[in-house]
């Protein structure tokens, strides 16, 4: 009774309070605004000063050459056992982006070049309604350069590629998942955490974490004595050259979205197979993914190379705990119709393994690499200004897709603190692409292999699959509606068709 | 759980159609219950019939997205109206040439129109910028209309001069209600308020003939500058720094 009673009296006292404000309300009302105009003119808060860092050498890249189709993001998926509580996503992600000062950053124009500024913005979760991989970066916008989605029993990090790569986010959803597996399931607590070597503490220190690695190493004038003459000559395999680089093209997708085909496999069997064939599963599955593609091939007659494009985590041959971007990629690839060959699947496998030994060599990597970032030090192409360097790039980023037919991307084994692992199950990764490509990863003993692709035909990821299927590895696919049925009356009218194609099939039979 | 009997492919959520080769999809529990049925008796059948989507996982792992399409209405509706008047101008100075100029002045208008709606839509996230792009537009078209009107020196006698008055006001009020940081409007300001000092020209080179508009403008304007430089010098040695780094 007595609760209630004051709170009526409360609510009186509101709306005497409100009478009487209104009564001069018009004075007060300018009286305020005008002290909130002038606040903005002496206030301190609104002149910060912002930190800002340039972007590395891979970086640069990716602002100016990302379109509708391919924006250049990537996305991480993790399922655990249950759906998704937000709050608690929300709350671990709060907790996890304190750790991690390179995700505060926003992407800013300069007139020569984008830069990242710091900001306060703070992410927030969000139901996944739209499709995978929409662009993170609006030229006039500070928005951050990612971003956390839920779905039933999945969390998704989509990352802009100019923030971060594979391996720096993969940083972040181990904090995330970590996080949010500790709160929604308080007995995983119960033990004490052991970190995995990984997990290194200065993985989350912010002057290792926006280090840019690049000029760190490949900086010439900085590491002159390191170099010599004889690196800096291309080595012989450099200037493999290739026949006819052939080109997929395809039907694109009505909106411009990624058709996403995720699949799974123990990891083991594939393993036992490349063992098999004493070669690594890297060279394997770009054995696949070439045939693959070669047996989409129209005219098979001519001389025509399948080459793929690899991306080289650095971070293993150069101490780095950057979570920006540090890779480098490389073209493995086979020519078709060569004379005093035949093409088999074995000859295939012999050629890529012998291209990859070659192209993880330290010495390949860094003469390519030096080479780059000087470029990218060149004063002419500096002072170039920004929309005009934007065109350039563009161009030579076309010009260079000319020698590349598809691309993967091996991210390797990901793994969570021990007693965070029983509630984690696959992990899937792929990133947007302006032609058919896919990233694989291996978390528990699952493997994924997630093809991204703008176009609507699925012949290539069929033929992978089907490879793999007849080698009699068990494999489980999950895809996205590229062609939803957009009102009821479609759906139904869809339906009608199906079924009448059923028939048909039946009566065929 | 869905089974494709060409792929061998087990398929996750329920499409119809396998996702690789747009075949039909089977059911994967019709297609496993008669193995698994011999393996572990029925019980087991009839589990993973009931709890289907719980027990393996498989809903459909995307959510059903709508097609987007591109809204082009805005686009649409002002074209069609600037080809609509353009072309009815036409016919009205073809029937009557006497009109003189009008097409003329009505392909200027739209022109106009056109430019100043993009930097309007295109520049709408940063207030100054968008003032700063709509004072240069103006600017040249005002020139322009003068010339096509048989230079009179209206332009850079009173509306230019003024222009630059309107946008430092306009940015200043505007910003202060806003309240975003000073820095994404800085530069932006200063720029206008050096379009300001452009007026001084006019005056040396004797090219106007009424000189208080352009005497309001430079006043305006140096004011504006000195201010920026005593209070906010660090401010815009930060954004300038950060903007032109090479
Ligand atoms: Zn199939």
């Amino acid at each position: 009774m007595k609760s209630k009673k004051t709170k009526y009296s409360k609510s009186k006292y509101k709306l005497k309070k409100y009478r009487h404000r209104k009564k001069k309300s018009v004075f007060a009302r300018a009286k305020r605004r005008f002290s909130e105009y002038f606040s903005y003119w002496t206030k301190q808060g609104y002149r910060k000063q912002r930190n800002w860092i340039d972007l590395d050498n891979a970086s640069k890249l990716f602002p100016s050459v990302m379109n509708a189709t391919d924006t250049k993001v990537f996305r991480f998926t993790a399922t655990v056992k249950d759906d998704i509580d937000p709050k608690l996503l929300q709350m671990a992600l709060d907790q996890s982006y304190k750790h991690f000062p390179l995700y505060r950053g926003v992407l800013r124009r300069g007139i020569f070049w984008y830069y990242y500024e710091e900001s306060d913005l703070h992410p927030v979760v969000e139901k996944e309604t739209d499709y995978p991989c929409r662009s993170l970066f609006h030229y006039d916008e500070k928005q951050l350069l990612f971003r956390v989605l839920y779905y039933r029993n999945r969390i998704h990090l989509e990352v802009f590629h100019a923030l971060s790569d594979g391996t720096g986010a993969s940083w972040f959803l181990q904090l995330l998942i970590t996080n949010y597996v500790l709160l929604r399931y308080p007995e995983s607590r119960s033990e004490r955490i052991e970190l995995p070597e990984e997990f290194q503490y200065t993985r989350y220190e912010s002057g290792s974490q926006l280090d840019d690695s690049f000029t760190r190493y490949f900086n010439k004038k900085k590491n002159e004595k390191s170099i010599n003459v004889k690196e800096m000559n291309p080595d012989e395999s450099e200037k493999r050259k290739w026949k006819r680089v052939y080109q997929i093209y395809g039907r694109k997708t009505q909106d411009n979205r990624m058709q996403i085909i995720e699949s799974e496999m123990p990891a083991k069997d594939l393993l036992k197979i490349s063992k098999d064939r004493n070669i690594t599963l890297s060279v394997l599955l770009t054995a696949i993914f070439i045939e693959s593609i070669h047996k989409t091939i129209k005219r098979k007659n001519k001389e025509r190379s399948v080459t793929i494009s690899v991306p080289i985590n650095l971070r293993q041959f150069y101490q780095s705990h950057s979570a920006r971007n540090f890779f480098a990629t490389t073209l493995i690839g086979y020519t078709f119709g060569q004379e005093g060959k035949t093409d088999t699947f074995d000859e295939i496998c012999e050629c890529v393994a012998e291209q990859y030994s070659t192209a993880t060599k330290v010495e390949n990597i860094e003469h390519k690499l030096f080479s780059l970032v000087k470029l990218e030090k060149n004063l002419a192409l500096r002072i170039i200004i920004r929309p005009l360097k934007n065109l350039i790039l563009r161009l030579a980023n076309k010009i260079n897709n000319l020698s590349i037919t598809a691309a993967l991307s091996n991210m390797g084994k990901i793994s969570f603190p021990k007693n965070i692992e029983e509630y984690v199950d696959q992990i899937y990764v792929y990133i947007t692409a302006s032609r058919p490509q896919f990233a694989c990863i291996t978390h528990k003993g699952i493997l994924t292999i997630n093809f991204s692709s703008p176009y609507q035909d699925t012949e290539i990821q069929m033929n992978f699959l089907r490879r793999l299927t007849e080698m009699g590895i068990p494999v489980t696919i999950g895809a996205n509606d590229v062609n939803p049925p957009n009102t009821k009356q479609d759906a139904d009218h869809s339906d009608y068709l199906f079924e009448q194609q059923l028939v048909q099939r039946e009566n065929q039979a | 759980m869905k089974y494709c009997n060409s792929c061998k492919i087990k398929i996750k959520g329920s499409p119809r159609v396998c996702p690789l080769c747009k075949e039909p999809a089977v059911d994967a529990i019709t297609k496993f219950s008669k193995e698994e049925s011999t393996k572990a008796g029925t019980k087991n059948a009839e589990l993973s019939e009931v709890n289907s989507i719980e027990a393996d996982g498989s809903f459909d792992p995307f959510p059903i997205v709508p097609l987007h399409y591109k809204q082009y209405t805005l686009l649409t509706v002002l074209s069609a109206i600037s080809i609509f008047v353009y072309v009815i101008m036409w016919l009205i100075y073809l029937k009557f040439p006497e009109s003189g100029l009008l097409p003329r002045y009505i392909f200027f208008a739209l022109v106009s129109l056109w430019l100043l709606v993009s930097a309007i839509v295109r520049k709408r996230r940063n207030v100054a910028k968008s003032i700063l792009y709509q004072f240069n537009i103006l600017s040249v078209l005002l020139l322009l209309l003068d010339k096509l009107s048989d230079w009179s020196g209206w332009s850079i006698t009173y509306a230019i001069p003024l222009l630059v008055c309107v946008a430092l006001f306009a940015i200043i009020i505007a910003i202060g209600f806003i309240q975003k940081e000073f820095g994404d409007y800085v530069l932006y300001l200063g720029a206008v308020a050096i379009a300001g000092l452009i007026p001084l020209l006019f005056i040396i080179f004797g090219w106007v003939d009424v000189l208080w508009p352009s005497i309001l403008s430079i006043a305006l304007s140096s004011i504006m500058l000195i201010l920026l430089i005593i209070f906010r010098y660090r401010l815009i040695v930060h954004e300038l720094k950060k903007r032109l780094h090479l």
